[in-house]
């Protein structure tokens, strides 16, 4: 009897644990959005302000973050550094894959970020400004919408954490 | 024991070439770099290398050849790759050098650029799909200027000298050399404040505003500057006994020089012109003979390798 009452609560304990696990990711995601985004945006003013080549430019920009989105594009500037015949879009896609390992960000932003690939570097500054502003303007965009809907999913994921383990035991008895 | 030459083109060089010929270019015999001059690139064409009197190839097994059909040929991706590497992959930050058709790189080289110009108004407003690239290779050859320097530096002074050659013949090396003696104060003279006025980045080499090449300690560089530009920012500001400039040709460069001349500055140059003769014909220099801008006039050639000296002519 005990050891299903200790089961029971282990169950309930450990969906619930994983619910509010999944709600703190949220809050991630939007904090490193938002973090990637004022990245981008200084990114932009070095490229576009004082021309700094990209290697250079991407690890200042590096600098100014944390985690996962500064290994994003330190990784980036050191695909550069190497001179192996490597060009700008393959290290922005080499920072990328990096990014996609340690960070909370998802699908939409990721993809958003691919597409910078195909620009990244081999334009003249006007076309860069561009580049990068469109894309900042769509992580605030997706920043936005997700930031009015927090609170909500952040409320769904760790009440559903605890439903489901309780719902898992009932089953179970 | 690796040469000097050696070491340098492949510390400079080869990291910005495709990265199917770094290997063929380091395994070069160490003899051949002393007399590589230019590596050029063309899409879908044999690498070709310059050196000195021959132009030859590479195989795809990294052997010289001077049969072309033989060569390793160069295909856009090559050609992609070396764009990106010799512009850091950073073509807004190049992008005015790329608009004057060269890059510099550190070590003072000068990469050529060749593509499809796109034209604004009335200047270049870029160059895309880049399709030639020619790597010149920057040597210094300290002292070659050492037996022009008392035709030069008199005993009555500075005299203004101009330097005299069709292209390839040292022109520009000689220059820089005698920048060097001049701004270093050579043997038991006082150095002269000396500006060089760079147009295009082949005297001093700078790279990122920095001469790469050694022009002496007293020495001032006005980079990819236009000349008649660079002449009067140089003699408002700099205050230099010596203005050094490149291949001056067009009518506000003479005007410069004049205007240099009769603020007491001494001007030594250079001028793509196969003879004295035809020099007196050009327009722009007829005129400064005429005015006696130059004491001097040196003239060069290739007969017995670049900066052969052919002939020095007095013209005060």
């Amino acid at each position: 009897m005990w050891l299903k009452v200790l089961g029971g609560i282990l169950i309930v304990a450990g969906c619930g644990v994983w619910g509010l696990l999944e709600a703190k990711k949220i809050r991630r995601r939007l904090e490193q959005i938002k973090e990637l985004r004022l990245a981008l945006n200084f990114l932009e003013k070095d490229i576009t302000l004082m021309y700094v080549p990209l290697s250079e430019a991407l690890d200042n920009a590096g600098d100014f973050c944390d985690g996962g989105i500064g290994c994003f594009f330190r990784r980036g500037a050191a695909s550069l550094r190497e001179k192996s015949g490597i060009t700008a879009g393959e290290a922005w896609r080499s920072g990328l894959a990096e990014l996609k390992k340690h960070s909370a960000l998802r699908e939409p932003e990721l993809r958003l970020l691919e597409g910078v690939a195909e620009q990244i570097g081999i334009s003249e500054a006007g076309e860069q400004r561009k580049c990068l502003d469109l894309v900042s303007e769509q992580l605030k965009i997706i920043e936005t919408r997700n930031y009015e809907n927090m609170e909500n999913n952040q409320k769904l994921w760790v009440y559903g954490g605890f439903v489901l383990g309780a719902v898992v035991v009932l089953l179970l008895i | 024991m690796t040469n000097e030459s050696a070491l340098k083109i492949r510390k400079e060089i080869v990291p910005y070439l495709p990265p199917a010929l770094q290997s063929k270019i380091n395994a070069l015999d160490e003899g051949h770099y002393d007399a590589l001059e230019e590596i050029r690139l063309r899409v879908n064409q044999p690498v070709a290398l310059n050196m000195g009197k021959r132009e030859v190839t590479l195989d795809d097994k990294g052997v010289l050849r001077e049969d072309f059909k033989r060569g390793y040929i160069i295909n856009k991706e090559d050609m992609k790759r070396t764009v990106a590497s010799v512009s850091e992959n950073s073509y807004y930050a190049y992008e005015e050098d790329i608009k004057r058709g060269f890059i510099t790189l550190p070590g003072g080289h000068r990469v050529g650029l060749a593509g499809q110009v796109v034209w604004r108004g009335n200047e270049v407003g870029m160059m895309k799909n880049i399709s030639s690239l020619c790597f010149r290779i920057a040597r210094e050859k300290k002292g070659c200027a050492e037996s022009l320097l008392p035709h030069i530096e008199t005993e009555e002074g500075i005299m203004s000298a101009l330097l005299v050659s069709p292209p390839r013949c040292g022109k520009t090396t000689i220059l820089r050399d005698l920048a060097r003696l001049l701004a270093g104060g050579a043997g038991d003279k006082k150095a002269k404040n000396v500006v060089i006025v760079d147009e295009r980045s082949e005297l001093a080499g700078c790279y990122g505003g920095v001469p790469q090449l050694d022009v002496g300690g007293h020495t001032d560089v006005l980079d990819a500057c236009p000349k008649a530009a660079g002449m009067m920012m140089a003699l408002r500001s700099l205050a230099p006994q010596i203005i050094v400039t490149d291949e001056i040709g067009r009518d506000e460069d003479a005007a410069a020089v004049q205007e240099c001349l009769n603020a007491g500055v001494k001007v030594i140059s250079s001028f793509h012109a196969a003879s004295f003769e035809e020099l007196k014909r050009r327009p722009a220099t007829k005129r400064l003979l005429a005015a006696e801008a130059f004491q001097v006039g040196i003239l060069l050639s290739r007969r017995n390798g670049p900066g052969t000296i052919q002939e020095i002519a007095g013209w005060d």
